[in-house]
C-alpha cells in the first residue's frame, strides 16, 4: 500500500505570516533580532501533534517583547486575535482549519534581560497538510 | 409505551475517594514525573524541577494534583531562558 501521509508543513513559518499581517511595523521572526528593537516577537514551536492526514497541529508559542509590559500584554492580546481570526483563511499557501487551546497572555520576564518586559502566549493552529 | 422515570443518586463522597484511589495518584504522578525528568536532562539539572502531589480542597469534588516547579534559582533561569517546562510539558501530553 503507497504511503498515503503527506509532509506536515513547518507550523512556525505560518505563525509568523499570521502575525505579520496583524504587526506590520514589528520584527516577527524565530530569534531575538540584533540589535533588540523596542518591540518584537518571538515565534518558536513546542511539540505538537500529527494525527490525521489532512492536518497538522503544532503548538506555537509567541513572545511579545516591548519596553512596558502594558504594551508586551497588548502585543500578545492582538496575536492572540490574530490567531483565532486565522481559523477559514490562507497563509503561505496553508489553509487554517482552527486555533484551539490559547493559553495565555502570561507575563514571564526574563533576568537577563532587564530593559525589556515579555508576555507570551502559546496556542494550538490547526494547519492543512494540501 | 408506558414511560419510565430514572432518578440517579450520584455518591459524592465515592467520587472522592475515587480521585485519591492509589491507581489514580499513581498515574498523575508518573505523568508529573516524567515531565520533571525530560525537564531536568534538557536543562541538565539532576533536580532543578522537582514534583509534588496532594488531593485539593474537598468543595466537593477534591480532585487530586501534582505540579512540576522550578526548585533552583537555576532551574527558574534556565525556564526563563528556554521555556523548558513548557516544552516538557507539551512533549508528554
Amino acid at each position: 500500500m503507497a504511503n498515503s501521509w503527506p509532509k506536515p508543513k513547518p507550523g512556525v513559518p505560518v505563525a509568523i505570516a499570521i502575525l505579520e499581517d496583524v504587526f506590520p511595523a514589528i520584527n516577527v521572526s524565530d530569534e531575538a533580532p540584533d540589535p533588540r528593537a523596542a518591540s518584537y516577537i518571538i515565534v518558536s514551536a513546542l511539540p505538537g501533534a500529527y494525527n490525521n492526514p489532512a492536518f497538522t497541529e503544532p503548538r506555537i508559542l509567541v513572545e511579545c517583547w516591548a519596553s512596558d509590559s502594558s504594551t508586551a500584554e497588548d502585543m500578545a492580546c492582538t496575536g492572540i486575535q490574530a490567531f483565532k481570526n486565522a481559523t477559514g483563511k490562507s497563509f503561505l499557501g496553508s489553509f487554517i482549519h482552527g486555533c484551539q487551546d490559547i493559553q495565555g497572555p502570561t507575563d514571564y520576564n526574563d533576568p537577563d534581560i532587564q530593559d525589556r518586559r515579555r508576555c507570551q502566549f502559546h496556542a494550538t493552529l490547526r494547519v492543512s497538510t494540501d | 409505551m408506558a414511560s419510565s422515570k430514572v432518578d440517579i443518586k450520584w455518591n459524592v463522597g465515592g467520587f472522592y475517594k475515587l480521585r485519591s484511589e492509589p491507581g489514580v495518584r499513581k498515574a498523575l504522578e508518573s505523568l508529573a514525573e516524567d515531565i520533571a525528568a525530560d525537564a531536568n536532562k534538557a536543562a541538565g539539572l539532576t533536580d532543578g524541577f522537582k514534583t509534588s502531589s496532594r488531593q485539593g480542597a474537598r468543595r466537593p469534588q477534591g480532585r487530586w494534583r501534582t505540579t512540576v516547579i522550578t526548585a533552583t534559582a537555576m532551574a527558574m533561569r534556565k525556564n526563563a531562558k528556554h521555556q523548558t517546562l513548557l516544552k516538557a510539558l507539551y512533549g508528554n501530553g
